[in-house]
């Protein structure tokens, strides 16, 4: 796990570093330093073509989110509270759903009964019934169901689901009590918790999805919920197989408040600042508060919401943009003064000192140790992050020596000249150590600085090196030379198209998805870095679409 | 109303008496068998808690050190391990330490070359963990109402949560069995065994209603199983078999003939904070559902976190705002004075079952194991050698020669599963892929 080794500035004897997860799924971890991922400078983008579908046919299990968010939208109820141990709320790429144990079961029943209950109280609308009431059944199981588990249902479930009302009718004696019994039934049933994608066979062991299961993708992927009513009637009327009616809803989804919103949340989670609520400073640190924190969450989220959606920007934009909306608690830590009366202001935050997401409050503080900053946090924020180097978890010899550096040596620059020093620690953290050092003027909370204290002594920061990375390389004198490297880099657009494309499919991308994905990354390229349009290409993908054959059926 | 698969003379009954605690007639029907023959429940906890201590301070001079003193009361049903290791294996190199650690101690197998979702450097499980397989095969285990439980105080890691630091318990590769970590939840599902929904016309007609929402259930889970992939199979089993639980919550039938009561815990204890009073609180609570579960014959297995691998817990009072970060430094005396905490917040749990009557007679500890874990040895380096072991447990499980330190040195964390196997029923576990060496001589009778 990644913080054990950025506290400990783990000193690598033998790098065992990663292509990211995106290169060399599926093979051991080298012995050698991992090259830079990406395509190198002069290199072509296109890929291997034809790329064949490699999404494999697959099940799983609503995570939490996503079957709450289904709930409160199915219903019209609000949020229900649900958690079964998976804690995907902070997660980028969606953690994988607890299985339904026996206390998942309880717990789902419980709040199904919860649910049904709120949802049919005297008055609600799902049970007003003009005529007769099992007509009035029929009809709700036919529309409730069917958007519940997102396909059409077949005759023999609204069969069995009617008897569930006739019994629930008959119980209570009331059409409530059927009406709510249907709910209870629905969302427990596996059809409503687990989401498939399956698809309908369209050649030797390729799959196309159906039009119902491309809406849920969508609809998960860019509102975190069920498809809403007119991406449901595209399923429904077949239409959405077209790839320009599926632009269409992809272009109004993106237009939407609810999907800038959720998007705008998922690179929050990208950039790690979902965890800022729960980072802790230690008690020298002043200028630092939960209040502090949520606002430097709120800051930086604002610079992702602008950039994607009032700007149509760029990632170099986010990487580079300056303008900022910080209120009270924040200003004195940008150096800038706001009246608490002023509420969020919009600024322009200092040239010489920021640029962009990666030199905001927010993920320097959550990039940074409790007490003191971090090369290596601060290195694999851009290293891991941005250019999807993955170097793996130096041994236990390997943690030793980086804490007699840790204990030995007091500047962060420091160390990581400690580690520089050492054969078989170079081959990794030459890699993103410099990137680090670039971000030594930021404090543990961000504030920007040009000297430190220690033991008593004031002595001046230096942040520039020489950074040896992919089409990074090359010398900078500061984080926001560096920061402009990174803003220009074609290896970062191509690492962030895999990174959102691998959130989009909710799973790792492998090499032969990277194969598929490459002609999103060349389009990415092509558009200039837009990542509204990355996030159109990647919703409107085929590779969203198709599916290969994992073989076995459940016998 | 038809049910279809109960009907409403199957319906348990309960009694609940005053005093706000649940109270139950409660003999399962295996508590029964178990009366009638004589024979006791064998009960298997694995009580974990995370990042390591001090090893110096562990066992001093093959004696217990200052961390094991908060046990010297229940030392005589403890045996400490010293120079047990813990070796992963394939696919090990470069991973998390924390979650290779603790899927190597609780399956035995080598890990797959697959990340978690929600990791960075972590490795999946390739099988099923040993509490899950045993819950399920032996005769020891599979008769409760309950087959297993797992259970935790603070679910929260230091950073990323990353799946594979956060359970003990998988049901199959890549199914990891997050422990429960709110005591109410625990406290409702065991209720549920005990007072399932008879009693009243408010019952019958809640019985009614589940019933029939389960066999519409149970029907949806039959026809999905037909189209998914193969690779769901482990997860629609678990599913099954978790609905199969409800059913029984529903359908106990045995009319009861001995005492047991499940204690009231709070609905509103703190299970998302992981200060140590906090955490203290959530950890009590659930030590006291687990002893009446245990006095009840509910469950007989147990996996048990104290916090996950690399958990953020504070414990402030020892000048530690976040252990895990506070682990990797070389900070003997806070790491100790952690861990000591672990000491003084399990002796308890321990004392506990030293206290209660076995309903077979004796005490539980008699007929309990309990194989108290770390997922490091010294934080700063992240060591698997001379794990912080201890078992705990008394003459029915075979722990015979007591309040002892055990050298076993050069045996991995496997040889304790060997050891133990016998007792509690497995006859085949000959082998494990990761390094072993078979049952340590002199541990188990």
């Amino acid at each position: 796990m990644r913080p054990i080794w950025i506290i400990s500035f783990g000193v690598l004897l033998a790098c065992e570093g990663r292509l990211g997860n995106l290169l060399e799924n599926g093979k051991d971890p080298g012995q050698q330093p991992s090259a830079p991922v990406g395509p190198q400078p002069g290199e072509p983008w296109s890929a291997p073509t034809p790329c064949k579908p490699v999404s494999t046919q697959r099940v799983s299990r609503l995570s939490d989110g996503h079957f709450t968010n289904s709930i409160r939208d199915l219903l019209a109820v609000a949020k229900p509270s649900f958690e079964t141990g998976a804690l995907d709320s902070e997660s980028f790429l969606p953690a994988e759903a607890s299985v339904v144990t026996p206390n998942v079961a309880l717990k789902l029943q419980e709040l199904a009964e919860t649910v049904a209950k709120s949802a049919t109280a005297p008055g609600s609308a799902l049970v007003n019934c003009a005529g007769d009431q099992v007509t009035c059944a029929k009809t709700f199981i036919s529309s409730f169901g069917a958007r519940a588990f997102r396909r059409p249902l077949t005759s023999a479930e609204e069969t069995a689901l009617l008897k569930v009302y006739t019994d629930g009718r008959d119980i209570d004696g009331t059409h409530n009590g059927g009406i709510s019994l249907v709910i209870e039934a629905v969302l427990q049933a596996p059809s409503m918790l687990y989401l498939s994608e399956l698809g309908t066979p369209i050649g030797a062991e390729a799959f196309e999805l159906t039009t119902h299961e491309v809406a849920s993708k969508l609809s998960y992927f860019l509102r975190n919920s069920i498809p809403d009513d007119a991406l449901w009637a595209a399923a429904q009327d077949g239409s959405l197989a077209s790839p320009e009616v599926l632009r269409t809803h992809v272009d109004r989804l993106l237009a939407t408040p609810e999907v800038q919103k959720n998007l705008t949340e998922v690179l929050s989670r990208f950039f790690g600042l979902a965890s800022l609520s729960r980072v802790q400073k230690g008690p020298r640190i002043v200028g630092f508060s939960p209040a502090v924190a949520q606002s430097m969450y709120e800051e930086s989220s604002a610079l992702i919401n602008d950039v994607l959606w009032n700007q149509n920007g760029t990632l170099s934009d986010l990487l580079t943009s300056r303008s900022a909306q910080i209120d009270a608690r924040l200003a004195p830590l940008y150096g800038l003064s706001i009246a608490p009366e002023e509420g969020k202001t919009k600024v322009e935050l200092p040239a010489k000192e920021r640029a962009g997401i990666l030199t905001r409050l927010g993920l320097l503080t959550v990039k940074a140790s409790p007490d003191e900053t971090s090369v290596v946090y601060r290195g694999l924020m851009a290293g891991r992050g941005l250019l999807c180097y993955d170097p793996g978890h130096p041994t236990a010899m390997q943690l030793e020596q980086g804490e007699v550096i840790r204990k030995t040596t007091k500047t962060e620059r420091g160390r990581a000249e400690a580690r520089a020093a050492i054969p078989s620690c170079r081959g990794c953290h030459s890699a993103f150590d410099p990137m680090g050092i670039a971000f030594e003027n930021y404090d543990t909370v961000g504030r920007f600085r040009t000297t430190q204290s220690v033991d008593g002594q004031t002595i001046p920061i230096d942040p520039s090196g020489v950074v040896d990375i992919g089409d990074v390389t090359g010398p900078f004198a500061s984080a926001l030379e560096l920061n402009d490297k990174i803003s220009r880099s074609r290896a970062v657009r191509w690492c962030m198209t895999q990174q959102l494309t691998s959130y989009a499919l909710g799973a790792r991308l492998d090499e032969a998805h990277a194969c598929t994905a490459g002609d999103l990354a060349q389009r990415f390229e092509q558009n200039g870095g837009n990542l509204r349009v990355l996030l159109k290409d990647i919703a409107s993908w085929s590779g969203i679409r198709s599916r290969t054959s994992t073989g076995a059926k459940q016998p | 109303m038809s049910s279809g698969f109960l009907s409403r003379h199957d319906r348990r009954w309960f009694l609940k008496l005053a005093g706000g605690s649940v109270a139950l007639a409660h003999w399962l029907q295996s508590g029964i068998a178990r009366a009638e023959t004589g024979t006791s429940a064998k009960r298997l906890v694995v009580l974990h808690r995370p990042n390591g201590g001090d090893p110096q301070k562990w066992i001093v001079n093959g004696q217990p050190g200052p961390i094991l003193k908060p046990f010297e009361n229940v030392w005589n049903y403890a045996v400490a391990l010293k120079g047990m290791t813990v070796r992963p294996g394939n696919n090990s190199s470069g991973a998390d330490p924390h979650g290779a650690a603790l899927q190597t101690i609780m399956t035995g197998a080598h890990l797959l070359n697959e990340v978690p979702n929600g990791s960075d450097d972590g490795r999946w499980n390739s099988v099923e963990s040993l509490d899950q397989t045993w819950s399920k095969k032996s005769p020891v285990f599979n008769v409760t109402p309950i087959r297993s439980l797992q259970v935790g105080a603070n679910g929260r890691m230091d950073g990323l949560q990353e799946p594979q630091n956060r359970t003990l318990s998988y049901g199959a590769a890549r199914t990891p069995l997050f422990p429960v970590i709110s005591p109410y939840d625990i406290q409702k599902q065991l209720v549920s065994k005990v007072m399932p929904g008879g009693g009243g016309v408010g019952q019958n007609k809640l019985f009614d209603r589940r019933t029939s929402v389960l066999s519409f259930v149970k029907g949806d889970l039959a026809r999905v199983r037909k189209q998914f992939p193969g690779e769901m199979k482990p997860s629609l089993d678990a599913h099954e078999a978790a609905l199969a639980d409800l059913e029984k919550s529903l359908s106990n039938g045995k009319p009861p003939t001995a005492m047991c009561s499940i204690p009231d815990v709070p609905a509103n204890l703190p299970i998302d904070n992981v200060g140590a009073n906090e955490v203290e609180k959530v950890g009590a609570a659930h030590f006291s559902l687990l002893k009446a579960a245990f006095a009840c014959d509910l469950t007989r297995m147990v996996t048990f976190m104290w916090g996950p691998g690399a958990s953020a817990g504070a414990f402030t009072m020892h000048g530690v705002g976040n252990h895990h970060s506070t682990s990797h430094q070389d900070e003997r005396a806070k790491l100790g004075a952690v861990d000591r905490w672990f000491s003084e917040k399990t002796a308890p749990f321990i004392q506990s079952l030293i206290d209660a009557p076995d309903p077979t007679g004796g005490k539980l500890i008699d007929n309990t194991l309990v194989w108290y874990i770390n997922e490091n040895s010294y934080g700063a380096n992240h060591s698997l050698d001379d794990m912080p072991f201890v078992l705990f447990g008394g003459d029915g499980v075979g722990l015979t020669s007591r309040g002892r330190v055990a050298d076993v040195s050069g045996r991995t964390s496997n040889d304790v599963w060997l050891s133990i196997a016998k007792r509690f029923g497995v006859d085949d576990l000959t082998s494990l892929p990761t390094e072993h060496k078979g049952p340590i001589p002199g541990l188990i009778s």
